[in-house]
């Protein structure tokens, strides 16, 4: 419990760290900075007291057993945050945005350590609940907000009774594919996949420093979550809920491939990033190390295009965005989309035409992103710093690209 | 007999929160579901159990009822900022649209309930009001017209969730149910008294 009060510590120095920085900048950044080296700091210590993960959930407040993989989504999301507050400038997120993220990336970590439903499901409770008031106080009661809203109230329900539902030292029990449907009923809330599709669509109305809770925390968090659910239940309960998983995040990835490729310029990264949402909770579903790499490159992906990508301004560093995460080989999202598609050829030949169908989808929609950046009135529209992130982000993805394995096993501390 | 009884004022208490508007009706829901599902959870949990559930929803039930007393105490402004109320006409009333679904819900519970193993408790009545009143929460939620209705949603689906433990366990989940409990009824207090985001039938 020790490093749990250190992230708690660490948390609360962060968040007087941002606050006491107010509107500079340059505090902010050095702020969210600090948290990550205090955070690479943790993570050596998490890698010294590491233990193996805990194959079951249990009954009650289980125990807290962090991973490596836990610890580089969480500090992947933070440093990410930090190259959101660089290159966005004044346009990024608000101090309070910042504090509210750092603190609730100590809410995710309770969330992805625990094998206890029963603390996952009150700490996937309070992260999305602390969205959407977040959300609610900045757009007021839009759509996306609402959903969310319900979804978070839905996933925690669903949770919750999967705990109580769950065969244990308890008497009680219920069939396996009950308690399938109901975590993949909390997953698909999470991620946003069928038929929780609400609010990751329309959520680039409330503006790009909003659109960073989805994209740099729900959706690592809901991904991370799957792949703990999918290899902590029982085969008779994980093999109905991999099935619903794969299924639903191909519908949501086939349905937001279509709308980014037809949709207009407006919203297009959204989309594309919902369509991949789908693609990331299909490939955990697959169960196979290749189809977590996959899913794994394509968030780091859309971290480093996600800060160019995110906002509508018309500028040219966002081409060097959308080449990133298209799927032109070498680039991180080729090399995310090929595991994903080698990874569905081993469960069916439908599906990985299905994968490669919505792999030339997002290609296409990438393509229209393209155009649109390369008009003519985007000309000089961007900054030089602007251009030194985006070139450095662009950089970094072809690194994800050419050497997935090496980058993974860095990042994430597992091989593909 | 008397697990028939105490099954049937789970459900009754389930009831009156699928059915109920306002903040006090959202604080008559909390007592209710409160002490309906406590008697039910004594059958194997016994006082301890009916103190946890019945504590929970009485306690709710009292802060909402004296915070419309305190204005000053009405946190959800300060917490989700002005919310402006949007006019929406619908086929159905509020109430109707609940009671309609609740139907369903009747017999989805009814349904269910034989397929559920809930300890050592021998009838399925009882595990028949936990049942229902999860259902009750998915219609709040699913209905609901603003942040009290999700909150008392949530309540509902964390009382179900909790009950149906204590009907299978034994007071070695007390603790985390608590827990749980506690922070379901956190939000109902906080957003009892919030502005809905629309009004109209």
């Amino acid at each position: 419990m020790i490093w749990a009060l250190e992230a708690v510590g660490l948390a609360l120095v962060a968040l007087a760290v941002v606050i006491l920085g107010g509107r500079s900048r340059l505090i902010q950044i050095a702020g969210a900075l600090a948290f990550l080296a205090l955070g690479a700091a943790l993570a050596s210590h998490f890698l010294l007291l590491e233990r193996p993960a805990q194959a079951r959930l249990v009954e009650g407040f289980g125990a807290l057993s962090p991973t490596r993989i836990m610890a580089g989504i969480l500090l992947g999301s933070i440093a990410m945050l930090a190259l959101d507050i660089a290159f966005s400038g004044a346009s990024g997120p608000s101090p309070a945005a910042e504090a509210l993220f750092l603190a609730l990336t100590v809410v995710a970590a309770a969330a992805l350590c625990t094998n206890s439903l029963a603390v996952l499901a009150i700490s996937v409770g309070l992260l999305m609940g602390a969205v959407w008031v977040r959300w609610q106080r900045v757009a007021g009661p839009q759509l996306p907000v609402r959903s969310i809203a319900r979804q978070s109230v839905l996933a925690t329900g669903c949770l919750l009774a999967a705990a109580a539902v769950t065969p244990s030292v308890r008497v009680g029990g219920a069939p396996p594919l009950l308690e399938g449907i109901l975590l993949a009923g909390a997953v698909t809330a999470v991620l946003g996949v069928f038929p929780f599709t609400g609010w990751p669509g329309a959520i680039g109305r409330l503006g790009r420093s909003e659109l960073a809770f989805w994209r740099l925390l729900l959706l690592p968090t809901g991904a991370l979550l799957e792949a703990r659910l999918v290899t902590m239940t029982t085969s008779a309960v994980a093999s109905p809920m991999r099935e619903m998983l794969i299924g639903l995040g191909l519908a949501t990835a086939l349905f937001w491939g279509l709308r980014g490729l037809l949709g207009p310029d407006q919203g297009r990264y959204q989309r594309t990033l919902a369509c991949d949402s789908g693609l990331i909770c299909a490939g955990i579903g697959f169960g196979t190390v290749e189809g977590l790499a996959a899913a794994v490159l394509l968030l780091v992906c859309h971290w480093l295009g996600g800060a160019v990508l995110a906002s509508d301004e018309a500028s040219r560093p966002r081409l060097v965005g959308w080449i990133g995460i298209s799927g032109v080989p070498p680039f991180g999202g080729f090399t995310g989309r090929l595991l994903l598609v080698l990874a569905a050829t081993s469960f069916s030949p439908v599906v990985s035409g299905i994968v490669l169908l919505v792999s030339g989808l997002q290609l296409g929609a990438s393509a229209a992103g393209m155009r649109s950046s390369l008009s003519p009135r985007t000309r000089g529209a961007s900054r030089r710093s602007q251009t030194v992130v985006a070139m450095t982000m662009a950089a970094a993805t072809l690194v994800l690209g050419v050497v997935p394995v090496a980058a993974t096993h860095f990042m994430m501390g597992f091989r593909p | 007999m008397t697990t028939g009884l105490l099954a049937a004022a789970g459900f009754v208490g389930s009831a009156v929160a699928l059915l109920s508007v306002g903040p006090r009706g959202l604080a008559a829901s909390s007592l209710a579901v409160g002490l309906g599902l406590g008697g039910v959870v004594s059958l194997t949990g016994g006082f301890p159990a009916f103190a946890v559930l019945g504590g929970a929803g009485g306690i709710a039930c009292l802060v909402i009822l004296a915070t419309g007393r305190i204005p000053s105490a009405a946190s959800a402004r300060w917490l989700l900022g002005n919310t402006p109320v949007v006019g929406r006409e619908r086929v159905f009333d509020v109430r109707s649209l609940r009671l309609l679904a609740g139907v369903g819900g009747l017999l989805a519970a009814r349904l269910l309930s034989g397929h559920l193993t809930a300890g050592t408790v021998s009838t399925q009545g009882p595990a028949f009001a936990c049942l229902f009143a999860w259902e009750v929460g998915i219609i709040r939620v699913a209905t609901g017209r603003g942040p009290s209705d999700l909150a008392m949603g949530a309540f509902c689906l964390a009382m179900g969730t909790a009950s149906f433990v204590l009907l299978s366990s034994d007071r070695g989940t007390l603790g985390w149910v608590s827990l749980m409990v506690a922070l379901a009824a956190v939000p109902l207090v906080l957003l009892a008294r919030s502005a809905p985001w629309e009004t109209g039938s």
